[in-house]
Order: C-alpha cells, then sequence, then structure tokens
C-alpha cells in the first residue's frame, strides 16, 4: 500500500497553545503546519495536501465553528479535530454534528490526542486507497462501450446470459464476449469483485460526485 | 417810614435847641430888666440926692446972696442936665412939681422942647392922681414900674419923690430899647439852630445811612441764616418768651412764628425737660446749656418729638438771651432703633448659630467667641476670650493657618476654608471646617479676623462609614462581575496550563525516545516556566481585583492603567472573540486616582460592551474601542464605544439607577457603582448612543494640576 504524506495543521490564537502543540506533534515525527488564526489558514491551504485539522473553537475574527461551516462550504474535506477550552462543551457538540471527528478539553492527555491523530491519519490513509481505487475504477468503467455498460448493469443486477441476451436483443455468444471484455476492462477476475467494485462506485455516485 | 422818624427827630431835637435858646434869652432879658431898674432906681434916687442939696444950698445963699433962689437952682440943674445926654437912646429924668391938684413938669430931657427954658416953656399940665410913674413918685411913693407912659409907649420907669420940694423925680427908659438886643439875639439862635440842625441832618444822612444799611444788611442776612438752617433755632428770654422763632422750628413743630413768639417755650417741650422753668439753679442751668440734650417736643398737634437741643446763653446788657437749637431726631431715633433690632438680630445669628463663630485680632489674640464655639472646645467665654488663636488649633495645623490668614491679607480673596483640628480644653483633638475672612475699614484696611467652625468629626465619621460601605459595595460587584466572567477567567488559566501540559508531554516523548532529541528540550522548558507565570499572572490580577482593599489613592500613568485594565479585560474579550482596540493620545499625564477602582469601571464597561455585542447574532466585527484622550489640559476623558444592539431610550433614562438590569444574570449594580466611583473622583459618567450603532459610555477624570507630569 503506498503511504501518502499527511500533515497536522495546527489553527489557534493563543500561540503557546500553538508551539507545544507543535512540538507534540513533532515529537512523534508528525509533519505539522501552524497558524494563528483561521484566514491565514485558509490562505495557505492546499488543497491537495492531507492529514488533520487541530482547530481552537474560540478565535477572534474567524471561530472554529465558522472556518469548519467554510470549509464544507469550499468541500474541502479535511478531517477537523476540535480543542475546546473549559466549558465549550455546547460548542463541541455542534461541531460534533456537522461533522468533526472528534474534541478534545484543554487541557488533554497527549497520547489520547496523538493516538486519535494517529486513526485519523490512518482513516485518511484507508480513505486515500479507496478513493484512487475508486478512480482506477472509475477510469476503468470510462473505457467501456455502452453496449458493454448495459451488459455490465445487467450482469451485476444478477441476470443470466440468456436473460441480457434476450433484454438487449443480441445473441448470447456476443454477451459472453462484451462480459469477456468487461471483465478485461475493468481488471477483474470474479464476478464478486466487479459487483463490489460498481456498488463503491455507485455509493460514492450517491454521496458525493466525484470529478 | 425810616425818613419820617428821622425827620420827626430833627424837629423835636429844633424844637429843643429852640425853646432852650429861648429859655436862656427870657432869662437875659429879665435880669436885663432887674439891671435897667436898678440903674435908673439908681439914677432917680442920686437925682434926688441932688436936688436935696440944692435945696439946702439955695436955702443958704438966699441967706447970704438974696439974689439968688431956688428956682435959679432948679434951672442949675436943668442945665446940668441938658448936657447929660441920657442914659441909652431913649432913657431921660423927668422932674415934676406939685402944684395943687396938677403936676408941672419942671423939665423933661424927652420933651421936644427940652432945650427951651423952662420959664419961656408952657407947663404940661396933668392930674395929680393917675397910674403915671410921676403921679406915683408926687404921690410920696418910689419904686418902679413898667407901665405905658404918656405916649402910649412901654417903658421902665423909676420914680422917686423929694418930698421937701414937693417935686417927683422919675427916669425911664422904652422897653422897645431893653428888649432889642435879645430879640435879635433870639432870631440869631432860630437861624442859627436851623442851621446846625439841617448841617446834622445832611452829616446823618451822609455818614450815618451806610451804617444803618450795613447794619439792615447783617440783620437781612441773619434772618436768612435762621430761616435756612437746617436745625430749628429759638431765642427765648430769662423767662421762656420765645423771642425768635426760625422757619426749621415751625417745620418742627407746626407753630407759625408768628403763633410762637411771644409764647413760653414750655409750650414746645412736653415734660420733664427743665428748661422753660424760670428760676433754674446754676447746676441745673449747666446740665443743658451748651450741651446736647434730648428732651420730647410737642408738636401743634399734640404728638410728641424726638428733639435734641443744644442751648447757649448769651448776656446782652441787661437781657440774658437763650438761644435753643432744636433738632428733630424722629429719622435718627429711628434708624439708632433699627441699627439697635439689626444689631440684636447680628448678635442672636451669632450666639446662636450652629457653627462656631469667633472674631480675633490681626495678631490673633480673640476678641469675641459664641456660644457654639465655647462649648465645643469646652472652655467658657472668658476663658476663651483670654487665649490666643495659636492656643486652640492644633500645632500642626498652624502653618497651615498662617499661610492661609496671609493669603486672606494680601489677596483679594473673600474667604478661605481650610481643614484644621482645633483643641478643646481636655487636650482632644477636634477636626473642624475653618471658614475665614476679613473685616475691613471703610479704608479698606483689614481690621479683623471672623473665622467659622464647622465641627467635622460627625461627618467624617458619616463620610468614613459611606466610604466603607461604598467599599463593600464595589467589592461586591467586583466579586459579582468576576463571577460574571468566571469562564472567561478558567478559559485563560487554561490555556497556559494546556500548553504547559503539552509542553511537558512532548519533552517526555523526545527524551524517552530510543535516541533522544535532546536539544529543544530547555528551549521548552524555558516556555514551561513563561506559561507558568503566565497563569499565575492571571491568578494574582484576578486576586488584585476582587481583595478587599481600602480605598487609596496614587499617581498613576494612563498607559500603566489602560495597559493593565486590558490585559485583564482582553480574557473576556477574547473568549467573546471581542477586539478590544485602544485608542491611547500620546503624552497622557498621569493622573489622581484609586486605580482598583477605576479598573472597576473600565472593566465594568468593557464587559458591558461585550455583553452587547454578543447578543447581536451574525455580528462580524466585533471592535470595542478604548479611546483616551486629554481635553484642554484639564481632565481625561476615557470613552468605551462599542458596536452592539445599543440601548433603547428608556433603557438609557434608568441605566445609572441601581438593581436596574437587561441581563438574565445581572445583579444591576454595575453602571451605579461605577457612576458613583467617578463622581467621587471628581469626574462624570455619561451614556451616548453611538451615530453608528451602539452605546457610547464615557467618563472624565480631573487631572490634578499639581502632581500631573507626561508618562511615556
Amino acid at each position: 500500500m503506498q503511504h501518502i504524506k499527511q500533515t497536522v495543521f495546527i489553527v489557534d490564537d493563543d500561540e503557546a497553545i500553538r508551539d507545544s502543540l507543535g512540538l507534540l506533534i513533532k515529537s512523534v515525527g508528525f509533519e505539522h503546519e501552524t497558524y494563528h488564526n483561521a484566514q491565514s489558514f485558509l490562505d495557505n491551504y492546499d488543497v491537495e495536501s492531507s492529514g488533520c485539522l487541530l482547530l481552537d473553537i474560540r478565535m477572534p475574527g474567524i471561530s472554529g465553528l465558522e472556518l469548519q461551516a467554510k470549509m464544507k462550504g469550499m468541500s474541502l474535506d479535511l478531517p477537523i479535530i476540535f480543542i475546546t477550552g473549559h466549558g465549550d462543551v455546547t460548542m463541541a457538540v455542534e461541531a460534533m454534528k456537522k461533522g468533526a471527528v472528534d474534541f478534545f478539553q484543554k487541557p488533554f492527555r497527549d497520547q489520547e490526542l496523538l493516538d486519535r491523530i494517529g486513526q485519523v491519519f490512518e482513516q485518511t490513509q484507508c480513505k486515500q486507497q479507496e478513493q484512487v481505487e475508486h478512480q482506477q475504477a472509475l477510469s476503468r468503467l470510462e473505457t467501456l462501450t455502452t453496449r458493454e455498460h448495459e451488459v455490465m448493469t445487467l450482469v451485476i443486477e444478477g441476470a443470466g446470459n440468456k436473460t441480457i441476451a434476450a433484454e438487449l436483443g443480441i445473441s448470447q455468444r456476443t454477451v459472453e464476449l462484451h462480459r469477456a471484455h468487461v471483465m478485461q476492462k475493468m481488471q477483474t477476475n470474479s464476478l464478486a469483485q466487479l459487483v463490489k467494485m460498481c456498488f463503491s462506485l455507485e455509493e460514492c455516485k450517491q454521496c458525493k460526485p466525484i470529478h | 417810614m425810616k425818613n419820617k422818624r428821622i425827620l420827626l427827630l430833627v424837629l423835636i431835637m429844633t424844637a429843643i435847641a429852640i425853646s432852650a435858646s429861648g429859655l436862656a434869652i427870657t432869662m437875659l432879658y429879665h435880669t436885663a430888666i432887674e439891671q435897667q431898674t436898678i440903674r435908673l432906681t439908681e439914677s432917680a434916687q442920686r437925682q434926688v440926692r441932688l436936688l436935696k442939696t440944692m435945696s439946702l444950698n439955695a436955702r443958704f445963699s438966699a441967706e447970704s446972696s438974696p439974689g439968688k433962689t431956688f428956682a435959679d437952682s432948679v434951672l442949675h440943674d436943668r442945665e446940668a442936665h441938658e448936657l447929660f445926654k441920657g442914659f441909652g437912646n431913649t432913657g431921660v429924668f423927668i422932674l415934676a412939681k406939685r402944684e395943687g391938684n396938677q403936676i408941672s413938669f419942671i423939665f423933661s430931657q424927652s420933651l421936644p422942647d427940652a432945650r427951651v427954658p423952662a420959664n419961656l416953656a408952657p407947663p404940661l399940665i396933668v392930674p395929680l392922681t393917675g397910674p403915671l410913674p410921676m403921679q406915683q413918685a408926687l404921690a410920696g411913693n418910689s419904686g418902679s414900674i413898667i407901665t405905658l407912659d404918656y405916649r402910649d409907649v412901654k417903658v421902665l420907669a423909676a420914680f422917686e419923690p423929694v418930698a421937701e420940694l414937693n417935686l417927683g423925680i422919675v427916669a425911664k427908659m422904652d422897653m422897645a430899647e431893653i428888649r432889642k438886643p435879645f430879640l435879635n439875639a433870639g432870631i440869631s439862635v432860630v437861624f442859627a439852630t436851623l442851621l446846625l440842625v439841617l448841617l446834622g441832618t445832611f452829616l446823618v444822612r451822609r455818614i450815618g445811612n451806610p451804617l444803618v444799611r450795613q447794619l439792615e444788611e447783617n440783620e437781612q442776612r441773619l434772618i436768612a441764616i435762621l430761616d435756612t438752617a437746617a436745625d430749628g433755632i429759638i431765642t427765648t428770654d430769662e423767662q421762656g418768651i420765645i423771642r425768635c422763632f426760625n422757619q426749621a422750628a415751625e417745620h418742627i413743630f407746626g407753630y407759625s412764628s408768628a403763633e410762637a413768639i411771644g409764647n413760653n417755650i414750655g409750650m414746645l417741650i412736653a415734660e420733664p425737660y427743665p428748661y422753660p422753668l424760670p428760676n433754674y439753679d446754676n447746676q441745673n442751668k449747666k446740665q443743658f446749656i451748651g450741651n446736647e440734650s434730648e428732651v420730647t417736643g410737642l408738636h401743634k398737634d399734640s404728638s410728641g418729638i424726638p428733639l435734641e437741643i443744644t442751648a447757649s446763653e448769651v448776656q446782652e446788657k441787661n437781657v440774658r438771651l437763650r438761644t435753643c437749637i432744636v433738632r428733630d431726631i424722629t429719622e435718627r431715633k429711628q434708624s439708632l432703633m433699627a441699627l439697635h433690632q439689626r444689631e440684636e438680630e447680628l448678635r442672636l445669628i451669632f450666639e446662636e448659630a450652629p457653627v462656631g463663630i469667633y472674631i480675633c485680632t490681626l495678631n490673633g489674640d480673640i476678641l469675641r467667641a459664641n456660644h457654639t464655639f465655647c462649648s465645643l472646645l469646652g472652655y467658657t467665654e472668658t476663658e476663651l476670650l483670654a487665649k490666643h488663636y495659636t492656643d486652640i488649633i492644633h500645632s500642626g495645623d498652624l502653618r497651615k493657618v498662617e499661610t492661609h490668614s496671609r493669603k486672606l491679607l494680601v489677596c483679594d480673596s473673600n474667604s478661605i476654608s481650610l481643614e484644621v483640628s482645633f483643641v478643646e480644653k481636655q487636650g482632644l483633638n477636634i477636626p473642624c471646617r475653618l471658614r475665614g475672612s476679613v473685616i475691613h475699614d471703610k479704608n479698606g484696611n483689614p481690621l479683623l479676623y471672623v473665622a467659622h467652625i464647622e465641627d467635622r468629626s460627625e461627618q467624617l465619621k458619616t463620610e468614613q462609614l459611606v466610604r466603607e460601605h461604598s467599599e463593600r459595595l464595589a467589592h461586591v460587584t467586583r466579586l459579582s462581575s468576576m463571577g460574571e466572567m468566571a469562564t472567561s477567567i478558567a478559559h485563560e488559566i487554561n490555556q497556559p496550563l494546556s500548553a504547559i501540559a503539552t509542553y511537558a508531554a512532548a519533552c517526555q516523548r523526545l527524551i524517552d525516545q530510543d535516541q533522544p532529541v535532546l536539544n529543544e528540550v530547555p528551549l521548552t522548558l524555558e516556555k514551561i516556566r513563561t506559561q507558568a507565570l503566565r497563569a499565575g499572572d492571571v491568578i494574582d490580577r484576578l486576586r488584585k481585583f476582587i481583595r478587599n482593599h481600602k480605598s487609596s489613592r496614587q499617581q498613576q500613568g494612563c498607559y500603566d492603567l489602560i495597559t493593565d485594565v486590558i490585559s485583564f479585560a482582553e480574557v473576556d474579550a477574547q473568549y467573546h472573540q471581542v477586539i478590544i482596540h485602544k485608542e491611547l493620545e500620546p503624552d497622557l499625564p498621569s493622573i489622581y486616582i484609586d486605580s482598583v477602582q477605576i479598573q472597576q469601571v473600565i472593566i465594568n464597561l468593557l464587559r458591558n460592551a461585550i455583553d452587547s455585542m454578543v447578543t447581536v447574532p451574525h455580528l462580524t466585527n466585533k471592535v470595542i474601542r478604548l479611546r483616551v484622550k486629554r481635553q484642554r489640559d484639564k481632565t481625561i476623558e476615557i470613552a468605551v464605544i462599542d458596536c452592539g444592539a445599543g440601548l433603547s431610550p428608556e433603557t438609557g433614562d434608568q441605566l445609572f439607577s441601581p438593581f436596574f438590569t437587561t441581563k438574565p444574570l445581572g445583579l444591576g449594580m454595575g453602571l451605579s457603582i461605577s457612576r458613583s466611583i467617578i463622581n467621587a473622583h471628581g469626574g462624570q459618567l455619561q451614556y451616548t448612543a453611538n451615530p453608528e450603532g451602539g452605546s457610547i459610555f464615557l467618563f472624565t477624570l480631573p487631572i490634578d494640576a499639581r502632581k500631573s507630569n507626561a508618562t511615556h
């Protein structure tokens, strides 16, 4: 499996918090970037980069929650771990509802935070892997002709060659030929793999459009 | 009138002169007649003796020489007489002989034919008896007579008989001749008198008139003075009868001068004035003659008039005249009474004043002290009046009092006011407020000090109590606002604590590695220390802010004050994502304040501003402006300007009332306390709406001129 570069983005208005978090993250060998407010993070963020965002909820100017909403609006899919001060549980809950990965109340246990970051990184890694596969499947799918696509759709629905032939009004032989092409183009050996691949593509299509 | 009098006088004088002269002349005339009578008588007698001698001679001669007769002798006599011219112009001798019952004149010098020899001349025959002197003489009488003679001319005649010869001799003289010189003298006297009178009249007119005129003028002047004199002038004689009564006196008494003159002065004076008594004794006289005395006069309408009388006496020949100068002193009495009343009022005010008052000389000797002041210090008035002001003022305050007193003398300031401790009889100090002023004389020279003393003991106690209460209240309010800020403060402490925990964890990891990376550890430890101190700072500020402190003012730079307060307020501001923007003028002075209290005010205003901004949804630019500027070198103006929800006009009105609040959990004391703190510092706290939305809370603090110096 291919490892991708993951960075911990730290956005906090308090310099000491920023600095100490950076050091902690550095001590376990993670990459990190620190920003003193939301705007400078947005200005410098590279959409291609991945990792996670350690975000302070209370900040002057754009607050943590506002940044979360902004990123959602900009379809920036960066997992967010909120770091909250004392008594901001209400806001933390709201953040979680809006899709934050987790929240830590200051002062937090370093191990827990690092573990969580590790998990997020793994998830990102997996997700990244899936995404790569998905992309591949998609590109393979695009190589199919219309007839092949039609045949594949019917195959996935569990139709037999005969049924397909009848459905499409072509001969069984032709169906078999198309089927072989599909399996070849989609680079699968088994029908089960093809079904899984198509489901995942379908799922993603429903979740969010991938360009 | 005057001329008539003079004329009359002249006539009388003339008459007197003429009468006197006439009398003298008449007397002389009578004397002259007597002398003439004697002379005539002597002449007649001499003739008689002569005739007698001749007759004797004739008788003797007849014996010796008979040729010679008596007739011859007579003839001789007649001849002798012819040579005798007689006396005077008219004096003559007449010789006559009695012949029977007839008289025969032998000769008469007066006869026109006297030179004719008697024998040749027919004898004049007259009867023997009759009034004629010859008839008397022939009747044997001798004497003198004034009578008419045969010519019917009045004559003076002396007659003498020669009885032996039956002869009579008469010597006579015309009266006219005797009278004539006297008549002439009389006429001369009359003329001379008239001439003298005319001359006298002329001289009187010439010399006397100017004198008279001068006298008249003097008199008129005197009358004018009398009539225009402001005081009544009354002149009386010894019995008190009024002789002169001027216009002012008429005005005072209501009598006209005509009514008054001739009456006794007693009618003008009510008892018990002794003046009109005619027989006053000398002692009594001394009491009022020449001295002013006050009596009650009587007006014509019987009302009493208070008068002041000065009487004096003038001896004028035999008369003693008294002059009374009378002054109506009704007004003076009234004003005296008013003055007296006023004095009494002032005395009462002085004595009964609730504040102590004392008056002292410029040297500091106490002249008067009122009851309140005496009882304040526990002295009797007599004891206090023997004191010097340095005895009753605390020695520590003397210099201050002296300085201010001098200022009062030198400057034009009307009064001074200062806090002074007085020392009462037992030696205890009484804190007082002294208000001093100076009494000046007419020329503006200072005379006396007047000091008003207000006992401040109770007031100071009350003030102390109020101060303690307000301090306690301020403290409670601070605690309350700290309660409201608790979350923010916890957050502020939590930040460094989190950082410390994180730094520590990182260090541990760096050290615990198989190959420890130690190069960053020292720096991190330093950062940990910094953060620990940072947390400590927050707690320290918090402790300072909420501790129950005694109010104490000191000089504080504006910058330090604002920096302190912002670092504290920012905790809350940051927590609520509000930015506090400082706008400080350069060269702000330092101010004399109680920092904690002023910080409390600023924090209260900032917190209100934060709260008002938090309630506004979707407010993007949450900025509070804290503006500090100097106002005309007199005050510092500190404004907290927010762009929050602002206040409704109704709210604005009761903003500073205690227990008024717009916050669900607010005490409602914040602004009320803030205002009292600012007022106690001599400033003002106001609210205005921000024209750009939101509120402006603005307060001023006076710059203490003595202590102000720019801080940078």
